[in-house]
């Protein structure tokens, strides 16, 4: 047989092999390995029982309303603020009123720290209105409110008497709503 | 005396006919042969983790961060080339009402140096698996060596930072949701070279 044709034949289908293997293969060796992870969110979650929301009728000069709620964290999160937002409208019974009925209205909010009774905020009505956004009372006053915990509030609404004629709010109502903003804690490394 | 004759030439016939056969078909030739044996072994990329669970936190509010470490390591016989991570989670809406928002929106992911300081990435989850159907998953092997590589019998330490991002809003969508996030680390070989 011819050597030298069978030879150049063995050479060009090397050749053509050796230009398959380089032109158009994606071929690699990998490896792959898995981490699994979870994030899972809190929620936070206050509960004021019972609701709050007072209609005050037939008070005189001197005398006292007395509430006592239960502020429960019904949350996985601890509470640090409970920012309160008030609200009210006054009826004026015979339309004869020229202050508002809000400024002789006193708010005492008592909190029990360590067995005490703490008053922790003090204002009339009208003043609270007006305490909006940062300026908003925080009733836990630097408290927090762990997750599960229930904490026992008294609020005293007094209309005050100022030794002067107040005869003008004779027969009017107030109808006053609270609301209760609860924040988390400040975020930290966990 | 015919009889032998004919029997003769009757015998040549044969021999001739036997001789034709032979000189058409016969290749007798001296030969010798050798054996080469040739191995070719591939080697193994082997990557290894020293965890398979490095993120598991619970009851993560808006502000909350978690610092966690990981190791790589080449466990087989070549070099790795580099090493993408792959992201893909679900998130669990425990109120059904997040909308069109996604909670891996708000919860970044910082690759720090193994002393804590510089920061080499700063993604959100929802970049990071954004990148990764793009095809576009980074090499987490390039972060801590300028030789990008990972060769054999290395290892390098990640650490990493979670923070869920305070945003100056109202983040309340998310509470009681959970984030599953699996991180897919694929490691590749280097290039062809002559051995």
């Amino acid at each position: 047989m011819n050597l030298k044709k069978q030879f150049a034949l063995t050479l060009a289908s090397v050749g053509l092999g050796a230009a398959l293997i380089g032109g158009g293969t994606f071929a690699y060796f990998s490896d792959q390995e898995k981490v699994e992870n979870t994030f899972a969110a809190g929620t936070l979650d206050l509960a004021v029982n019972p609701e709050v929301v007072f209609d005050l009728k037939n008070m005189k000069p001197g005398d006292k309303a007395k509430r006592s709620y239960k502020l429960t964290n019904n949350g996985t999160l601890a509470i640090q603020n409970v920012f309160l937002t008030s609200d009210y409208t006054i009826t004026d019974a015979k339309g004869n009123n020229a202050e508002d009925l809000g400024k002789h209205l006193r708010v005492n909010f008592i909190y029990n720290v360590d067995n005490k009774d703490v008053i922790v905020y003090s204002d009339t009505l009208s003043e609270m209105k007006a305490k909006q956004g940062v300026a908003r009372p925080d009733l836990l006053a630097g408290h927090t409110l762990n997750a599960k915990d229930i904490n026992d509030i008294r609020v005293e609404i007094e209309f005050v008497e100022n030794n002067k004629d107040q005869n003008q709010f004779q027969g009017d109502g107030v109808k006053l709503k609270w609301t209760f903003d609860a924040t988390q804690t400040k975020g930290k490394e966990l | 005396m015919k009889k032998w004759k004919s029997q003769f030439m009757l015998a040549l016939a044969a021999v001739g006919v036997g001789s034709a056969l032979v000189g058409g078909a016969t290749f007798a030739y001296f030969s010798d042969q050798e054996v080469v044996n040739n191995t070719f072994a591939a080697g193994t990329l082997d990557l290894s983790v020293n965890k398979q669970v490095v993120y598991d936190v619970k009851n993560i509010k808006p502000g909350d961060y978690m610092v966690r470490y990981f190791t790589i390591k080449n466990s087989g016989t070549l070099d790795i080339e580099k090493v993408l991570m792959h992201s893909k989670y679900t998130v669990s809406d425990a109120k059904g009402d997040n909308g069109t928002e996604d909670f891996g929106d708000h919860l970044y992911v910082e690759f720090l140096t193994s002393d804590g300081q510089v920061i080499l990435l700063n993604e959100s989850l929802g970049e990071l698996q954004r990148k990764t159907s793009n095809g576009q998953s980074p090499d987490i092997s390039t972060l801590y060596t300028s030789l990008k590589k990972l060769p054999v019998g290395d290892e390098d330490t990640i650490a990493m930072k979670v923070i869920f991002k305070e945003n100056g809003q109202d983040q309340n969508k998310f509470q009681g949701d959970t984030l599953s996030l699996t991180w897919n680390l694929e490691a590749f070989q280097g290039k062809g070279t002559e051995l």
